[in-house]
């Protein structure tokens, strides 16, 4: 055995030890959405990403990456079913060949959640070609994104608003 | 003995955070860190770090710009460099090799290939 390698756990941690530390140490709702992209596109691998506020049932979207906006203005166009979950908090995972030019890349939805409401999705347009599936280290990642990301992109801006309107 | 330094450059803090918690908490190497080339060639100057480990695309100026700068400098003309690519670019390593890089690794990164590669480098 060679007991001078060390023993690194790819898996269970590191990924999610940096986006967690990334995500707390964010400095405002803009560096939030930077922390947010950094983790979609450096961790998670996908570079086409949307962001859809979510509210009284309407959904639009609020922030993109990689995409043209004009084509993803709201989470109506997507699959039906799929929006239907994620609205009611599941993460869903579909493909997106049935866009024309699209292949088989997978498309993630997370809801992003605060207590029980999800007030916006992420989506995750077109993970690159080898990522087949989310492992159990992305997961872990998913659901940091799912349920810490919204205090740190629209609570802290609301409560910044609120303080300001208060005087 | 003085801990060996390494010097990470990436224009990500993820990706940032996450080199210095696999270097930090599995090596005992010292991090300086820099956010695109510009800084990376003077922080490398300034520094003088053992390994200089450093994203290829950056703003301002890229990983192979900064690596041949690094290569015209006294102080980092020896000086290991790793190059980090994401998987897919590595058709372009060629380029990156003659801007002076010893060695490359893909993005994400991995963190049991990153300490032994720098170990490989740097020893134990």
């Amino acid at each position: 055995m060679n007991v001078g390698t060390p023993r690194v756990k790819d898996s269970e941690d590191l990924r999610f030890s940096a986006a967690q530390r990334r995500l707390h140490e964010s400095t405002g709702p803009d560096d939030a959405l930077e922390a947010v992209r950094e983790i979609v596109t450096g961790l998670l691998g996908c570079e086409e990403i949307g962001l859809y506020r979510v509210n009284a049932g309407d959904s639009r979207l609020f922030w993109s990456f990689g995409i043209d906006p004009g084509r993803y203005q709201n989470l109506q166009q997507f699959d039906a079913s799929g929006v239907k979950k994620v609205m009611a908090g599941e993460l869903h995972i579909g493909n997106a060949a049935s866009e024309p030019g699209r292949n088989q890349s997978l498309r993630v939805f997370v809801p992003i959640r605060v207590n029980e409401s999800t007030v916006a999705v992420l989506v995750m347009l077109k993970m690159l070609p080898q990522k087949l599936g989310l492992d159990e280290s992305d997961m872990r990642v998913v659901e940091l994104l799912a349920q810490e990301s919204a205090q740190y992109l629209f609570i802290a801006k609301a409560r910044a608003s609120a303080a300001r309107r208060n005087g | 003995m003085a801990s060996k330094k390494i010097l990470l450059v990436d224009d990500s803090k993820t990706a940032l955070m996450m080199e210095r918690i696999i270097v930090e908490k599995h090596t005992n190497y010292q991090c300086v860190t820099a956010m695109d080339g510009i800084e990376a060639v003077t922080k490398a100057n300034q520094e003088r770090p053992d390994l200089v480990l450093m994203d290829v695309v950056m703003p301002n100026m890229n990983g192979f710009e900064a690596c041949k700068k690094m290569r015209l400098q006294d102080s980092t003309r020896e000086t290991p460099i790793v190059l980090l690519t994401t998987r897919g670019e590595e058709s372009y390593m060629e380029a990156g090799f003659q801007s002076g890089c010893n060695d490359y690794l893909t993005k994400p990164v991995n963190g049991e290939e990153l300490v032994k590669l720098l170990q490989s480098y740097l020893g134990e």
